[in-house]
């Protein structure tokens, strides 16, 4: 069986069992696998990293996942610092505590957390928009654009990003023309969003374009 | 016996032989030479019975050819029975009569004159003082002491004189008698003759036996008697002062030639009879003749003895000498030899005739004799004994002068280096050799007296140079003689005398050390230390340094090479001394050292001088361990009372404190500090010891011992409360506290600071500090009291004046003191409003955030009164309110602060809309129908909403601060506040992607992605996404 992963559709049975695959060589192996990302122009994309860690661990994740849906942040936040300090190489545990602290009004430590996250994953899109908020947040508008752009750039359907880098350009950027082609970027996306079709009307009467 | 008894029968027979034998070697002279018989009896006997033999036979005989010689020998035997054996077994030696006792003569003491030696002393040996000249002449020339020994023969007895004459004898003259009468022809008649004279001499009839001569000279003019009977015949005239007839005599032997056994007596006896004659220069040919001869025949004329040998060399001398003297004056003998021709025994002459004067106490006339000679045989063996003689001359004449400047020809004549020594070898030359090194002594002794004597001291000078050139000359001719040290000792002596201290010095040194081992080595040593250091005590500053070296290098030689001289510590304790104000620090350790070592029991004062030079020489060779240790061991030797004490305690302090600098260097803090801190236990009266402690505070503090440092400086501030370092103390034991974290104390030291500092700065800094430190302590009422204090003294600087009243605003807001918080918050705008041209960023800044709180409280005024009835009243307060709200926002605007103008930018928004929210919220009167309170309601509305409009006006143009890259927390409330006032236009918030909730994959599915086409609920991930909470 090969290392290498397939690179297939968004098949979960596939994708499962590429991460075993990884898995397999990474007790067998020494060599070591970094984080790839794998995209699909269609649906989007699969990020893959190797988790060499052991069940408690990943025990020790799925108990954090669970504190985060209930809403129980600080415990949460507890239990995803003692497993990123088990699995540094890995991005979601950081990412996740980046959200929580953020969610909680940290942002400094929140934007730590992501930094940490980067650094194991740099181009790791959904890292790259949560910082980019964060940016926002404190004023570094540039910085802000420069992530989210830097997650399109990975992945150019990445909504999240695509609709957060309109809203920086149209309040905090005043940059009108960027707003609506992000905006209207994420409709190609999000065809079903109102909310921001009401927006893109905002931004055209601004410019003084006729709504068509 | 036995002899006798072959001898007697065989005689007759052997006749013809025995005669032969008689022949040969019968002489008178052997007869005179005869020794003692001791068989006289014996042979008595025997001839007797050998006589009666021959008369048997004649008797018996018949007259024959024979009978003559039987006759003779009859005769013979007769003469020799009476005067003894002719021709006995002794064997002249081709010398003639020669061999005769030399007599019993007194001769010259041996010891004097001691430097004329054997060369000199066998001329002299006849030369004898206690001999008259008559008296020499008289035995000299008389017969006796040529011819007889021990028998009647003899010339001495006066002419005519006889003796009673035996009868043996006359028969034998009458039996020669007969034979010349009866046998004429017979072979041996010159024999007879011969015997006959011999017969009359011994009977003391010589001139019968002269006749006997004269007739034998004219009968047997070939005969082999005739030397010695013309000898006898001179000799018999010489007795009879008929010095001619002699003359004549010894001259018929002189003609013969060498080849008589009579020549040199007859020349000798010629030499005489000239003499007698006082025909010297005629006399003197004799003698130099006979002398000639003697050399010639390989006679050894350094060889006389005149114990043992004959008189005749040394008596020919004696006359010579005589002769000499009878011609003239010393220089005749110069003119003799050079018209006669030189002699290789000319000096034996000279010494001779110089001995001869000197006999005579003619002493100029020996010393020239003996100078003539040398000065014309410079290069002689002789030369330098003749010389010294006449030293020794001069010296037994009492010339003083004479005799040095003899020395000093001497000197000159036969230095190691003179001409002569070209000619002559050295090294058989020992006697000499010892002469020019006893004159040279004595030369030099005798100028370095006359040198010292007080009663010459014009001629000092002269007589330094003296003393010092024959010094020198002797040192340089035996520079290794075992008697050279004393000598250059003496040639130091006389250089410190004049004040040469150097090169006195330099002496000495070659004494002590130039020679090997020797008696004055040590003292020589010692000396030059001395030398050199009375050379220093006069020495110029150009000069002192050089002089100093010398010194110190002279003084460690000796010491070193006399370690156990009696002076060797002190001098090693004074080279010591000198190497450490050279500043050669090593080498003055060392020779202290040495000192200490060598010399644990010498005086107290120099051992304890030694440590001191140790312990000064290695503090300036950063040698502080070995310091301490030597200002340890002088301070044991020091008295207590003793006066010095006080600097050696300091210096030990300060070897101690120099290790711990040290140890500093290399950042070893620990070890500094404690060596700083042993001083208080070694040398706690040192003056160093209270910056030594505060030093170690400063180590301590370091290596962050804060315990440790603070138990120091506490000690150090208690024990020396008015230090000039006690500030200092309490700066370092307020950091400690700080350090420590017990920053109430540190806070109280800077406190303390504060109120003792002489520098206004500085306590205001400490004041503040102190504050500082009691804020962090959480010491809240001192920090309140100490910032007070700090505001109250201090309203400059501004900005610290400022920041101070901040915190404290803060703390009194902390603690619920909300009167004194707006208090302070007024003086900080207070502050900065009148601070004119000190008004400051900073200021600014502080006073509009103060500004911005104290306006808050109006707008909290504003906001908390609601509109109520009676309407009118309500509205007017209302209004009132807003407008001092809406003032002192606006207001703030003017500190141009970006985040204060925001802010009031904020609240004047919110007072606008607030008024418009109370104005629709204002009570409504009581008893309205419900179309009046529509009526109302709606008049309500178009008062307020102009309100409305205006809030957002005032929030959009807060919002349009970020156009101006101004974006704070203000500006996003405006934004959050236009967002519900407006949301189409502000209310957009950005979206998060949600957890990740998976560790090793994550998939993103665009929300427009279709389905998967093999679903599979179990391993579906899909992002879930979320709205963002803003």
């Amino acid at each position: 069986m090969s290392c290498r992963s397939r690179k297939s559709g968004l098949r979960a049975a596939a994708l499962l069992l590429t991460a075993l695959a990884i898995a397999g060589c990474a007790t067998t192996g020494t060599e070591h696998v970094p984080a790839r990302i794998e995209t699909d122009a269609a649906t989007g994309f699969t990020i893959i990293e190797e988790a060499r860690i052991g069940s408690d661990v990943r025990s020790d994740y799925d108990q954090a996942v669970a504190l985060l849906e209930g809403g129980a942040d600080e415990r949460a936040i507890a239990v995803l610092e003692d497993v990123a300090a088990s699995a540094p190489g890995l991005s979601a545990p950081l990412i996740d505590l980046g959200i929580a602290r953020h969610r909680r009004g940290e942002l400094e430590a929140a934007e730590l957390a992501l930094e940490r996250a980067l650094a194991v994953n740099p181009n790791h899109p959904i890292a790259l928009n949560e910082i980019g908020i964060i940016y926002r947040k404190t004023g570094r508008f540039d910085d802000a654009r420069r992530s989210y752009e830097a997650a399109l750039a990975v992945y150019s359907g990445f909504h999240f990003a695509r609709r957060n880098l309109a809203v920086l350009c149209d309040l905090y950027l005043a940059d009108l023309d960027c707003a609506l082609q992000h905006y209207e970027a994420y409709m190609q996306t999000v065809p079903g969003d109102d909310e921001v079709t009401i927006w893109i009307a905002d931004v055209r009467n601004r410019l003084g374009q006729v709504t068509p | 016996m036995n002899r006798l008894s072959i001898s007697a029968p065989i005689a007759a027979v052997a006749l013809a032989a025995c005669s032969a034998t008689v022949e040969q070697s019968g002489t008178l002279a052997e007869l005179d030479a005869v020794e003692a018989d001791l068989d006289e009896v014996y042979l008595e006997d025997s001839l007797e019975r050998a006589a009666e033999s021959y008369r048997r036979y004649l008797a018996e005989t018949d007259e024959s050819e024979l009978t003559p010689e039987a006759m003779r020998r009859l005769a013979d035997l007769q003469l020799e029975r009476e005067y003894g054996v002719i021709g006995a077994s002794r064997s002249t030696g081709g010398r003639g009569p020669g061999a005769m006792q030399a007599p019993e003569t007194a001769r010259r003491d041996a010891t004097r004159g001691d430097a004329i030696g054997a060369h000199t002393a066998s001329a002299t040996s006849a030369a004898d003082s206690r001999e008259s000249d008559s008296d020499f002449e008289a035995r000299a020339s008389e017969r006796d002491a040529l011819l007889s020994a021990d028998t009647g023969y003899s010339a001495t007895l006066p002419p005519g004189e006889t003796v009673e004459a035996p009868a043996g004898p006359l028969e034998a003259i009458e039996t020669y008698k007969k034979i010349l009468e009866t046998y004429p022809n017979y072979e041996y008649l010159d024999q007879v003759y011969y015997q006959m004279t011999r017969a009359y001499e011994e009977l003391g009839r010589t001139d019968e036996a002269v006749e006997v001569m004269e007739r034998l000279i004219a009968e047997h003019p070939g005969s082999k008697y005739l030397d010695e009977v013309y000898f006898r015949r001179g000799e018999y005239f010489f007795v009879r002062k008929r010095y001619l007839d002699a003359e004549e005599s010894y001259a018929a032997i002189t003609r013969r030639g060498a080849s008589s056994d009579y020549y040199e007596l007859a020349l000798y006896k010629l030499g005489w009879s000239l003499y007698k004659q006082e025909l010297y220069e005629e006399a003197l040919h004799q003698y130099l003749a006979m002398l000639d001869y003697r050399a010639e025949t390989g006679f050894d004329f350094d060889s006389i003895d005149p114990e043992d040998e004959e008189h005749r060399v040394t008596d020919t001398f004696r006359v010579i000498s005589l002769s000499f003297s009878n011609l003239g004056d010393a220089d005749v003998v110069n003119e003799y030899f050079a018209e006669h021709g030189h002699r290789s025994y000319a000096d034996k002459i000279y010494a001779n005739l110089g001995e001869f004067y000197f006999a005579k106490l003619r002493y100029e006339d020996a010393a020239s004799v003996y100078k003539s000679f040398t000065g014309l045989n410079p290069h002689h063996r002789a030369s330098p004994y003749f010389s010294m003689r006449v030293i020794d001359i001069y010296a037994e004449a009492g010339f003083p002068q004479l005799v040095v400047e003899a020395k000093k020809e001497f000197a000159a004549d036969y230095a190691i280096d003179a001409d002569y020594w070209n000619a002559i070898d050295i090294g058989g030359s020992d006697e000499v050799v010892g002469f020019l090194k006893t004159n040279l002594e004595d030369l030099a002794n005798h100028y370095h007296a006359l040198y010292q004597e007080e009663l010459l001291e014009e001629d000092r000078p002269a007589n330094f140079v003296e003393a010092r050139r024959w010094y020198t000359q002797y040192i340089g001719s035996f520079p290794k003689d075992e008697d050279t040290p004393p000598i250059n000792y003496q040639l130091a002596d006389l250089l410190l005398e004049n004040g040469e201290l150097d090169a006195a010095a330099l002496e000495y040194e070659r004494t002590a050390y130039d020679y090997g081992e020797h008696e004055q080595a040590a003292a020589a040593g010692y000396a030059a230390v001395y030398a050199h250091r009375q050379n220093l005590e006069l020495a110029d500053a150009a000069a002192e340094v050089g002089v100093r070296q010398a010194t110190v290098a002279s003084s460690l030689r000796f010491a070193d090479t006399f370690p156990d001289h009696e002076q060797a510590a002190v001098v090693l304790g004074a080279a010591a001394d000198d190497l450490y104000g050279m500043q050669e620090f090593h080498e003055a350790i060392a020779a202290a050292q040495k000192l200490i070592a060598r010399y644990p029991e010498t005086d107290t004062g120099l051992v304890r001088s030694a440590w001191t030079v140790v312990a000064h020489s290695s503090i300036d060779i950063e040698a502080y361990p070995e310091a301490e240790r030597a200002y340890t061991n002088v301070l044991g030797l020091t008295a207590a009372d003793d006066e010095s004490r006080p600097a050696i305690v300091d210096g030990l302090a300060a070897s101690i404190y120099k290790q711990g600098e040290q140890s500093l260097a290399v950042s070893d803090y620990r070890a500094a500090a404690d060596h700083f801190l042993r001083i208080r236990d070694v040398a706690p009266g040192s003056s160093i010891r209270t910056a030594a402690e505060y030093d170690a505070a400063a180590a301590l503090i370091q290596v962050q011992d804060w315990g440790m440092a603070s138990g120091v400086l506490e000690a150090f501030r208690e024990e020396f409360p008015e230090h000039e370092l006690n500030t200092e103390a309490t700066k370092q034991l307020a950091f400690v506290y700080r350090e420590d974290g017990q920053l109430e104390r540190s806070a109280a030291e800077h406190e303390r600071m504060a109120a003792e500092a002489d520098d206004a700065e500085f306590a205001r800094e400490a004041l503040l500090t102190a504050a500082e430190l009691y804020d962090e302590a959480a010491s809240t009422d001192n920090a309140i009291r100490v910032y007070l204090a700090y505001v109250t003294a201090w309203p400059r600087p501004l900005d610290l004046a400022a920041e101070s009243r901040t915190r404290l605003a803060a703390i009194f807001k902390e603690i619920g003191d909300t009167a004194r918080y707006y208090e302070q918050l007024g003086e900080i705008v207070a502050l900065d409003a009148s601070a004119g041209a000190d008004r400051s960023d900073r200021s600014r800044f502080l006073a509009a955030q103060a500004a911005l709180v104290l306006a808050e409280q109006r707008y909290e005024y504003f906001a908390a009164l609601s509109l109520t009835l009676p309407f009118e009243e309500s509205l007017q307060a209302k209004q009132g309110r807003m407008d001092e709200a809406l003032s002192a926002f606006e207001a703030l605007v003017d500190y141009e602060v970006a985040e204060v103008t925001a802010a009031a930018t904020y609240y004047i928004a919110e007072i606008y809309f607030g008024f418009s929210a109370a104005l629709l919220e204002s009570e409504r009167p009581a008893g309205l129908s419900a179309s009046e309170t529509l009526d109302y309601d709606m008049a309500l509305e178009e008062e307020a909403f102009p309100f409305e409009d205006r809030s957002i006006e005032v929030h959009e143009a807060n919002y349009e601060l970020l156009a101006a890259g101004i974006y704070n927390a203000w500006v996003q409330k405006s934004l959050d506040k236009l967002a519900g006032l407006m949301p189409a236009r502000y209310a957009k918030n950005e979206i998060s992607g949600g957890f990740i909730g998976s560790l090793d994959v994550y998939a993103y599915r665009m929300p427009i992605a279709p389905e998967p086409v093999e679903a599979d609920a179990e391993a579906e991930v899909t992002a879930q996404v979320s709205e963002a909470a803003r």
